[in-house]
């Protein structure tokens, strides 16, 4: 009893926040991550211009502490995806700029490439083909999840979990389909 | 007359000009050991990094660790994938075609430089690609020490 609530509860929160971030409209949604990311742009040539400390850093993520309009583009959520995705793939530079992108990609889609050797990344345009890997790869993983007869509630959480946010549609899909047939094997 | 010609032509021409040295002198010579001890290579630009410039691809600004800077063990693992399979403390003697230096701590790695002979090119974060004297040239200031050389071998 007790995991099936452990697991209609993990579900409806997937389904709560899935409903919160389909809440605004895309045209909006595309102008306030061009505003942030201009002021990104802005901040990093501001630091070369003053020569401050971190205009010496090779580290990405130095960049990003503290820096309100990168967390902007996080609180977005899901829906800044598809945009942050599309600049990014046509995007032909494989700069700083372009990796700050990739970060907030990962960070909204709640994943971490760079933990698994396949997908492990190391500048923009490889995050970019990784991540389409991923993202093309989690309908059919969620649907492996769901059929395997051996791992428990707790590991199908963890194995979705780490599959990130774009996997919660998917999964919505295959709760209507029936959640007592698939993830409480 | 011929040459003032060639020199009209090439100052017409729509090829980028370079910025040259943009940074200001006093706050190149706070990351020096020894003041003066840099030469312009290349101009400032946030498109491609110190560890880019190290593996010789100025196409692309590359990070392969996560937010916390990589430990010496960490940064001999990935150059040992690029090809750079062998690595000294930078106090030892060993002789090899030593190619690149990393510098920072054993703990924590923040920079990276190419050997060119006696001498280090490094992309300075988003600031130029200097050439320096020596190989353990930095001030504690950005960059602190030298940590391994690693060369192919």
């Amino acid at each position: 009893m007790k995991r099936k609530i452990f697991a209609i509860v993990f579900i409806i929160s997937f389904v709560v926040t899935l409903l919160f971030n389909n809440l605004q409209p895309s045209a909006a949604i595309e102008k306030e991550i061009d505003k942030n990311l201009d002021s990104i742009t802005l901040t990093i040539q501001k630091n070369i211009a003053e020569k401050n400390e971190l205009a010496y850093s090779s580290t990405p993520y130095d960049y990003i502490q503290d820096n309100e309009n990168f967390d902007a583009i996080v609180e977005i959520g899901n829906d800044a995806l598809p945009y942050l995705h599309e600049k990014l793939a046509n995007d032909e530079i494989d700069g700083l700029e372009e990796y700050l992108i990739a970060i907030a990609i990962e960070s909204i889609a709640k994943v971490d490439l760079k933990e698994n050797e396949s997908s492990h990344w190391e500048s923009a345009d490889e995050f970019n083909e990784n991540w389409n890997e991923h993202f093309e790869s989690i309908p059919e993983t969620v649907e492996e999840i769901a059929n395997d007869t051996e791992m428990t509630v707790s590991e199908k959480n963890e194995a979705l979990i780490e599959l990130g946010t774009p996997a919660i549609p998917i999964i919505m899909e295959v709760v209507e389909d029936g959640m007592d047939d698939y993830f409480l094997h | 007359m011929a040459l003032l010609i060639v020199l009209a032509v090439f100052a017409g021409s729509s090829t980028a000009t370079l910025a040259g040295m943009t940074t200001p002198k006093e706050t190149i010579n706070k990351g020096l050991e020894v003041s003066g001890n840099y030469k312009w290579v290349a101009d400032a630009t946030d498109k491609y990094n110190c560890l880019a410039n190290a593996l010789g691809d100025r196409s692309k600004w590359i990070w392969p660790w996560g937010s916390k800077k990589p430990t010496s063990s960490k940064v001999n693992n990935y150059l040992a994938d690029k090809g750079y399979k062998y690595s000294q403390p930078m106090d030892s003697q060993n002789v090899a075609v030593y190619e690149i230096i990393s510098y920072g701590a054993s703990s924590g790695i923040k920079h990276f430089g190419r050997i060119v002979s006696q001498k280090t090119r490094a992309k300075w974060g988003q600031l130029e690609l200097l050439e320096h004297n020596g190989w353990d040239l930095y001030s504690s200031a950005y960059y602190g020490n030298a940590v391994r050389k690693y060369a192919v071998k």
